[in-house]
C-alpha cells in the first residue's frame, strides 16, 4: 500500500472511531454511603441480645453487637451496658451501555464495632487499630436489561422483596426475574436460589436447593388506587442450618409452601391507606401448615407533619407437633433472617431502620419462633426547619400464641412490651446527616420472672448518635 | 484525499452534534441524559442531584415530553429512588 492510502486508511479508521466513541460511550454511575453511628445501650451490644443457645452448641460468643435476638431469660435482671461505635461504607458502580442495558455492582465494608480485630480475614471486622483486614462483601451482581419492548429482565444476585412491607423475604438473592408493564398492569415471574447444599453432601448440584418461584401482579385500578396479587411457592429440600429452627443445626429440610397475598393502596389528599393479606398453605419439615398475616397501614399529613399508623397480625402456633399455625418467612432462624417489618419505625420493638451489623430486636423476625406477632404502631413525622427533622413514634406488641419459647414453660402473659422512641436529624452539609435517636420499652408480662432468680429484667433503652453520608 | 477529507468533515459534523448533547439543558429542551443516558459523560450527580433532577424534567410535564417519555421518567425515578434504598437498606 502507497504511503498516501496508508495515511487515508489510518485517517478513516480514525475518524470512524471517534464516531463511534459517543454511541459506544458507558454511563458510569457511582453511589454510596456512609454511616458511623455510636451506640450505648442495656440491649444492642449487650448480653441480653447473645443468644445463649449459640453458646449452648458450641459456637463462639457473638462476634457482632448481638445474636440479632433480645433473650434476657436466665441471665442478672440488670446487666451492663453497652457502648461501641459501628460504622458501615457502601460502594455501588453501575456501568450503563444504554437506558434499556446495564450491570449493577455494589460491595459493602464493615466495622461491626471499633477495636473489633485486625490484619485477618473476617467479614464486618476490621476496625482495630492498624486495621488491614480482608472485609470486603459483594452484594450485588446483576445484569439489568429491557430484552423486549416493555420486557425488563434481571439476571443475577439482585436485591429483591415481597410485595407485602418485607415480611416475608428482603434479601439480596441469585435469581432471574422478568417483569413488564402492560398499560397499568405490571406483571412479574421469578425464581430465586437461596442455597444449593449438593456439593457438600453428594457431589450433585440442583436437587438439595432452597428455591423461591414469584408471580406478582400490580394493577393501577384508578388514579387514585392501587391493587395487587402475588403468589410465592417456597421449596426447600436443601441440608442447611440456614433455615427454620436454630436448634436444628444440619438437618434435611423439607418446605413445600405455597403462599397468596393481596395488597392495595389508595390516596385520598393527605390520606394514604395501605395493607395487606397473606395466606400460606403446605408443608414446613413434616408439619402440614396454614398460616396468615394482615396488615393495615395509614399516612395522614395533618399540620405541618406527618401522622403514621401501622397494624400487623400474624398467626402463630402454640404447639410444636401436628398441623401448624406458624407463619413461615426467609427465615426462621433469626440469624438468617432475610426479611423485615420496618413500617412500624420500632428501634427494640421490631427491626431498627438505622441497623447495621448490629441488629437486634423483640420481634427478630415475622413467625416469631413460632408465636406469631399482635403489633399496634404509632407516629408522627415533624419537620422543624429546611435542615431539621424529628419523629416521635410508640408501639404496642405481644405475641400471637404462647408456644412456651426460650423458657420451655408457660409465660405469664402475651405482651411483650411498649416502645417509644424519638429521632432527630440534622442536615450539616447536602448530603451528610447528624442524627439523634433513642428508645425505650417498658417490658410486657411475657418477661415478667425471666431473668435469673425468678427476678424481671429491667427494661431496655438504646440511644444512637448518627452520621450519615449517602451520595 | 477527497475521501479523508470527507472523513474529516464527517468527524467534525459529529463533533459538534456530541458537544450539542453535553450543553446545558433548557427548560424547552428534552434532557436527554436523563431520558436516555445520552451525553451524560461530563456530568456525575449524587442519588440527591439525580432524584432532583428528574422530579423538574416530570414537572416540565406535556409542554416538553410526550407521554411515553413521561413514563420513562417515571420508571428512571423509581430506579432512582430504588437505588437510594438499596444503598441505606439496614441489616448485616
Amino acid at each position: 500500500m502507497k504511503r498516501r492510502n496508508v495515511l487515508a486508511a489510518l485517517a478513516l479508521l480514525g475518524m470512524t472511531a471517534a464516531a463511534t466513541t459517543p454511541a459506544m460511550a458507558l454511563e458510569n454511575e457511582f453511589h454510596g454511603m456512609f454511616q458511623a453511628q455510636y451506640i450505648n445501650s442495656n440491649f444492642n451490644g449487650a448480653n441480653t441480645t447473645a443468644f445463649p443457645a449459640n453458646t449452648a452448641a458450641g459456637f463462639a460468643p457473638p462476634t457482632y453487637g448481638g445474636d440479632s435476638q433480645y433473650v434476657p431469660f436466665g441471665l442478672p435482671k440488670h446487666v451492663y451496658s453497652a457502648n461501641f461505635i459501628e460504622q458501615r461504607a457502601r460502594i455501588g458502580y453501575t456501568a450503563k451501555a444504554s437506558s434499556d442495558l446495564k450491570l449493577v455492582t455494589r460491595f459493602e465494608l464493615d466495622y461491626a464495632y471499633w477495636g473489633d480485630s485486625s490484619y485477618g480475614t473476617h467479614r464486618n471486622h476490621g476496625a482495630a487499630i492498624g486495621a488491614d483486614q480482608v472485609n470486603i462483601e459483594t452484594k450485588n451482581i446483576y445484569l439489568d436489561a429491557n430484552i423486549f419492548k416493555d420486557v425488563n429482565m434481571r439476571l443475577g444476585m439482585m436485591p429483591y422483596n415481597d410485595s407485602f412491607k418485607s415480611i416475608m423475604f428482603d434479601a439480596d438473592m441469585a435469581g432471574i426475574a422478568f417483569s413488564s408493564s402492560y398499560n397499568k398492569f405490571t406483571p412479574t415471574v421469578g425464581f430465586f436460589r437461596f442455597n444449593d447444599t449438593g456439593a457438600a453432601k453428594d457431589n450433585t448440584l440442583g436437587h438439595l436447593t432452597n428455591d423461591l418461584f414469584v408471580l406478582d401482579g400490580k394493577y393501577e385500578a384508578t388514579k387514585d388506587l392501587k391493587v395487587g396479587a402475588a403468589y410465592y411457592f417456597f421449596r426447600n429440600d436443601a441440608i442447611t442450618t440456614n433455615s427454620n429452627d436454630i436448634s436444628i443445626l444440619d438437618q434435611q429440610q423439607d418446605v413445600k409452601l405455597h403462599a397468596l397475598g393481596l395488597n392495595a393502596e389508595y390516596v385520598s389528599g393527605p390520606l394514604t391507606l395501605n395493607g395487606f393479606g397473606i395466606l400460606e398453605v403446605g408443608t414446613v419439615n413434616t408439619r402440614a401448615t396454614t398460616a396468615w398475616a394482615l396488615n393495615a397501614g395509614a399516612k395522614y399529613k395533618v399540620g405541618p407533619g406527618t401522622a403514621h399508623a401501622e397494624f400487623l397480625y400474624v398467626s402463630g402456633d402454640s404447639g410444636t407437633t401436628g398441623h401448624s399455625n406458624a407463619f413461615y418467612a426467609v427465615f426462621n432462624n433469626v440469624g438468617t433472617a432475610e426479611h423485615g417489618y420496618y413500617d412500624n419505625e420500632m428501634v427494640i420493638l421490631g427491626r431498627d431502620k438505622n441497623a447495621m451489623t448490629t441488629d437486634n430486636s423483640i420481634i427478630a423476625t415475622a413467625g416469631n419462633f413460632g408465636q406469631g406477632q399482635i403489633g399496634g404502631y404509632i407516629g408522627y413525622e415533624l419537620p422543624l426547619t429546611d435542615r431539621l427533622t424529628s419523629a416521635a413514634n410508640a408501639g404496642f406488641a405481644a405475641v400471637a400464641k404462647d408456644n412456651k419459647a426460650f423458657t420451655g414453660t408457660a409465660h405469664k402473659s402475651n405482651y411483650l412490651g411498649t416502645e417509644i422512641n424519638a429521632e432527630a436529624n440534622y442536615k450539616l452539609l447536602e448530603n451528610l446527616t447528624g442524627g439523634v435517636r433513642v428508645a425505650y420499652v417498658f417490658l410486657g408480662d411475657y418477661y415478667k420472672g425471666v431473668a435469673l432468680g425468678g427476678e424481671t429484667p429491667v427494661n431496655p433503652y438504646d440511644a444512637k448518635i448518627i452520621f450519615k453520608y449517602t451520595f | 484525499m477527497k475521501k479523508v477529507l470527507i472523513a474529516v468533515l464527517t468527524a467534525f459534523a459529529l463533533s459538534a452534534t456530541s458537544m450539542a448533547f453535553a450543553a446545558d439543558v433548557n427548560n424547552s429542551q428534552k434532557d436527554e441524559c436523563l431520558l436516555a443516558s445520552k451525553g451524560c459523560k461530563d456530568q456525575v450527580d449524587s442519588i440527591q442531584q439525580r432524584i432532583k433532577k428528574i422530579n423538574t424534567e416530570i414537572k416540565k410535564g406535556k409542554k416538553v415530553y410526550s407521554a411515553e417519555d413521561l413514563k420513562k421518567l417515571q420508571q428512571k425515578l423509581k430506579e432512582a429512588n430504588d437505588i437510594l434504598d438499596t444503598m441505606d437498606k439496614p441489616g448485616r
